[in-house]
């Protein structure tokens, strides 16, 4: 039997129907066409399907639907303002910080999670908050380049 | 031609054009496409290692109305044993017929043996409890020296060993032995005054792309049926389906989605012609997706490797001998990359005397499928830490060692062929001045030094290039891009027409839209898709130049094109390319440019690693503390991607030679399916991956580009090895050098 | 004549490490080496790749050599 669940996702509220054993993954991508997070592993070893649930950076396929009900989610087709893209994005982008790209909203999430908690991340703390975050093709040297351009240009207002 | 040109776009780090999408979450990669209508497949994969199929019985499964398509080996029309699919190496249609879906045996756990597709992936998944399956159990063959002992259990019963001196006469688990060889090898090592012979294994890894395998496919009764799928090679994906499915190649179109790594492991299929057959029975359109689990158990990872390797050499460093035995594991069916294996193994080396002797060995694991360089980080890892462990005898810096036996311009191969001109000392010189080799090595650390050689290859690729009224264009190309290809393509466009690039959008059409395209891998997608990229731009300046000539009324050799501006020789007047493409209506109508072109004169690239380890001898674990990739790119298109091919190369060498390998139960089970103990390589283990670009031009690309994506994999196991052993005071011959092996070599006795 | 060296394991089927060939294409080279060597079959050459001069040529059936080219035989190179 499936439950209803009312939530709020990156700002607009959402309703949808589930099944009790269905992750909150599986409802943004296959019945909310959200296919933006990503799966890598179904068991949150990888990360890919990082989003922001009431604040806290969680996986989302260990999630439950259900468990959306009432909660403010934010994923990674939010993080862009209209067609402004996030610091977080733009630097992402100049540092050459993805190569296939499928780690990339998982890390950009993870990444906005982490400036938002810490403002002035060491490169050790920056790797370490993002260690949760699989990725197989850069060998991540670029990608923490763009985190800490990120976290230097926010603190400078921009 | 390209002596130290000045360019405009070329060398510069532009932003990658499909960059926006991927940021925002919009790009679509395998499994992101749903159609209407759609339901989903799930597949029954074997309990056992190695077994064979006595009763597959699907009435229940038929007779349930969740159940909307069943498939199995049965429903692939008569598959011919002796058809070759292009690009496999020596895997027949039969052998990968009976890998996507099992035909009476099983030989490895995990392999598929039937499908079912029902409307929700839940009800799929359940609904394989309705197929009955009778198996006999036999014994699994789990390792090299298991499938090649004294009355072993048989994979294939018609097995017989190629390439012996006598022919076969009884069935085997090694499919083929192959032997190379230049010069004496035994007059090389009468000449030695040393001698260095070890030998080395390293394990089955996965390239483990972070996207697992899926598909959409929609079956079409009276037009193209449509294949989804993230793949390095939608053509191959579109050949292979064809043949297995006795289907034309008109009847398919396979459109490559964003691809979320390969690097070899997506060259192949496995769920693409099961949903195809779902898709078909059902009349309804099929999704397909792998758990991360299946992935690593039934997807394709890399040969394990036994290798021997023996190095004679004078005192004063000049390497008399090298000879290699190198065993490779084919997983359940023959064609690992044994044959790139022995043909690189010494390529670094310009040595006399040279014998390699290679073997493919079948065992009930997966069957493999290539990654980065195939073969060669197996045959390469053992090689190199040969060469250090022979620098360390005869006291000699391992730089000048190799400076010394460097194989350069005219050196013969073992392989046939002598080398032209190529990087490796240029390599070699830049780690002997680099930043890291002249740092002082810390306390408690090691350090470690390799070299690694891939031959990179050309081939087919077809592009077109159209421009609009305004002077913006679409770049049509049919490479996958795995790494931010699109960029440079852009940019070599840009570079000919003299506009900017952002003027152009280039696109990965589909297998309808494009003409065709072999495969995104093998290094070959900046250098051939490249070279066609630059042909078609040069086919458009001819007709910018034809076209300016109609309109100033003179002859087209009259017509200078330079920087984007065409330039009335005989005259004063000058038209950009804006300007002409806002007449072309009148002058001919549409500018498009065309190339289709089947690349040749790819360049090798060499590649020189620097790797410091720090090993904590209580608890056996590794930091590596510093790491340097230097590597010859001949001309960096892009620096960003090219670094980035450095340096995600060199961190998955570092995984394969630390942390990852697949652990197997007696029964050959893998134990640890997932990425929590699969360990590859996380932010926190890593420092900064310096890199350096060296750049010796290659002659046949227009902009002296060589491949990089693979040979980067190459360097890192052996100077992660030889950096390991340094810290630990001990020789270091297996991979990988995890905790628990450091502490055994330390602690012997625990 | 161009030469064409065998590695060690064509060399077993050819019966000889190296032969002068008339043949200044591909195919006129297939037909020349499979008359001259019939212990070497279509089957065992086709699928490889042809080295000239030191150039791999992956897909060489269109390929045409000088008189005095060196030739070798290789497995075609996988992709990673």
């Amino acid at each position: 039997m499936k439950s209803h669940v009312t939530t709020t996702i990156n700002g607009d509220p959402v309703e949808f129907l589930c099944e009790p054993a269905q992750t909150l993954l599986q409802v943004l991508r296959n019945d909310l066409g959200m296919t933006g997070t990503k799966e890598g592993c179904g068991s949150g070893d990888c990360g890919a399907c990082s989003v922001i649930f009431d604040g806290e950076l969680v996986c989302a396929c260990l999630v439950l639907g259900v468990e959306a009900e009432g909660a403010e989610i934010e994923t990674v087709e939010g993080v862009a303002a209209h067609d402004q893209l996030h610091v977080i994005q733009e630097k992402f982008l100049e540092h050459a910080a993805l190569q296939c790209g499928i780690c990339t909203p998982g890390l950009i999430i993870s990444t906005k999670a982490l400036l938002e908690e810490n403002p002035s991340p060491t490169e050790a703390e920056a790797r370490y908050y993002l260690a949760g975050n699989l990725c197989r093709c850069t060998g991540y040297d670029k990608i923490i380049k763009a985190v800490m351009d990120a976290a230097a240009t926010m603190r400078q207002g921009a | 031609m390209s002596e130290a040109r000045e360019f405009k776009h070329i060398g510069q780090r532009t932003i990658r054009p499909d960059g926006f999408d991927k940021v925002t979450g919009k790009a679509n990669y395998g499994a992101d496409l749903s159609l209407p209508g759609m339901i989903w497949g799930a597949i029954l994969r074997s309990p056992h290692a190695h077994a064979n199929i006595k009763k597959l019985d699907v009435s229940r499964a038929e007779a349930s109305p969740e159940v909307l398509a069943i498939a199995t080996f049965e429903d692939f029309p008569s598959v011919n044993s002796a058809s070759q699919i292009a690009g496999t190496q020596r895997m027949s249609l039969m052998d990968t017929a009976c890998n996507i879906l099992a035909n009476q045996k099983v030989l490895y756990h995990g392999q598929a043996v039937a499908a079912i597709a029902a409307r929700t992936e839940a009800a799929a998944i359940a609904a394989l409890d309705l197929i009955d399956v009778e198996y006999e159990v036999l014994s699994p063959v789990l390792s090299i020296d298991a499938a090649i002992a004294e009355g072993a259990p048989i994979l294939h019963e018609t097995m017989m060993t190629q390439g012996l001196a006598e022919p076969a006469t009884i069935a085997s688990n090694i499919s083929a032995r192959m032997e190379l060889k230049k010069g004496d090898i035994e007059a090389g090592f009468a000449a030695a005054d040393v001698i260095v012979e070890r030998s080395y294994d390293t394990p089955t890894v996965h390239q483990g792309y972070i996207e697992p395998h899926a598909t959409t496919v929609a079956f079409n009764e009276n037009g193209p049926s449509m294949i989804w799928c993230p793949t390095q090679g939608h053509f191959d994906v579109r050949a292979r389906v064809a043949q297995l499915m006795n289907l034309e190649l008109g009847q398919l179109k396979v459109v490559a989605s964003e691809i979320g790594g390969g690097f070899g492991g997506k060259t192949t299929v496995y769920l693409e012609p099961v949903a195809l057959i779902l898709s078909k029975k059902s009349g309804r359109p099929v999704k397909m997706a792998m758990s991360r689990q299946d992935v690593f158990r039934a997807s394709g990872p890399a040969s394990a490797s036994q290798s021997h390797i023996k190095i004679g050499a004078k005192m004063d460093g000049t390497i008399t001998a090298m000879q290699a035995t190198l065993h490779y594991e084919a997983g359940a069916f023959q064609g690992s990359p044994m044959g790139p294996g022995c043909m690189t193994v010494f390529t670094p080396y310009d040595v006399e005397n040279l014998y390699v002797e290679g073997f493919d060995v079948v065992v009930n694991k997966p069957k493999v499928a290539a990654y980065r360089a195939p073969g060669a980080p197996q045959s390469e890892f053992a090689a190199e830490m040969a060469v250090n462990e022979l620098a360390k005898k005869i006291g000699m810096d391992p730089i000048e060692l190799r400076l010394k036996n460097a194989a350069k311009e005219g050196t013969q191969t073992i392989y046939g062929p002598k080398l032209k001109v190529v990087g490796l000392v240029a390599c070699l010189e830049a780690a002997k001045s680099s930043p890291h080799y002249n740092a002082p090595i810390p306390e408690n650390v090691g350090r470690g030094l390799a070299a690694g050689f891939w031959f990179n290859i050309g081939g087919q690729s077809s592009v077109i290039i159209n421009l609009n009224p305004d002077g913006t264009g679409t770049i049509i190309e049919g490479s996958p891009d795995i790494g931010g290809s699109r960029a440079s393509m852009q940019m070599m466009a840009a570079e000919i027409l003299g506009i900017a690039p952002a003027r152009l959008n280039p696109i990965v059409a589909d297998t309808e839209h494009v003409a065709y395209n072999q495969t995104t891998g093998g290094s070959r997608t900046t250098f051939a898709t490249g070279m066609a990229v630059v042909e078609a731009a040069e086919d458009i300046v001819g007709q910018l130049k034809a076209r300016a000539a109609a309109m100033w009324n003179v002859t087209a050799e009259q017509v200078d094109f330079q920087d984007g501006v065409a330039h009335n020789l005989a005259g004063e007047d000058q038209l950009t390319l804006a300007e002409i493409c806002a007449t072309a209506e009148k002058t001919g109508g549409q500018i498009s440019g065309r190339a289709n072109i089947n690349a040749r004169g790819a360049g090798p690239s060499f590649a020189v690693h620097i790797c410091d380890i720090k090993v904590d001898k209580e608890t056996g674990k590794t930091d590596v503390v510093r790491y340097t990739a230097i590597q010859d790119a001949g001309k960096a298109i892009h620096p960003g991607y090219v670094e980035g091919q450095f340096q995600g190369g060199a961190v998955q060498g570092i995984g394969w030679a630390l942390n990852e390998e697949y652990v197997y139960s007696k029964d050959g089970v893998m134990e640890n399916a997932g990425f929590l103990d699969y360990r590859i390589p996380l932010a926190s283990d890593l420092p900064e991956i310096e890199t350096i670009i060296v750049e010796v031009p290659n002659s046949f690309h227009p902009f002296g580009v060589r491949g990089v994506g693979e040979t980067g994999i190459i360097p890192p196991l052996a100077a992660v090895g030889t950096a390991v052993a340094e810290a630990i005071g001990q020789p270091i011959s297996s991979l990988p050098c995890s905790p628990p092996k450091i502490l055994k070599l330390l602690m012997p006795e625990i | 004549m161009a030469l064409v060296c065998f590695n060690a394991s064509l060399e077993q089927q050819a019966g000889c490490a190296s032969l002068t060939v008339t043949a200044q294409n591909y195919r006129a080279l297939i037909d020349e080496l499979t008359q001259k060597l019939p212990q070497l079959t279509k089957d065992a050459l086709t699928p490889l790749a042809l080295v000239i001069d030191g150039e791999i040529v992956q897909e060489p059936f269109l390929a045409d050599f000088s008189a005095d080219a060196e030739l070798h035989f290789i497995e075609k190179i996988a992709a990673g």
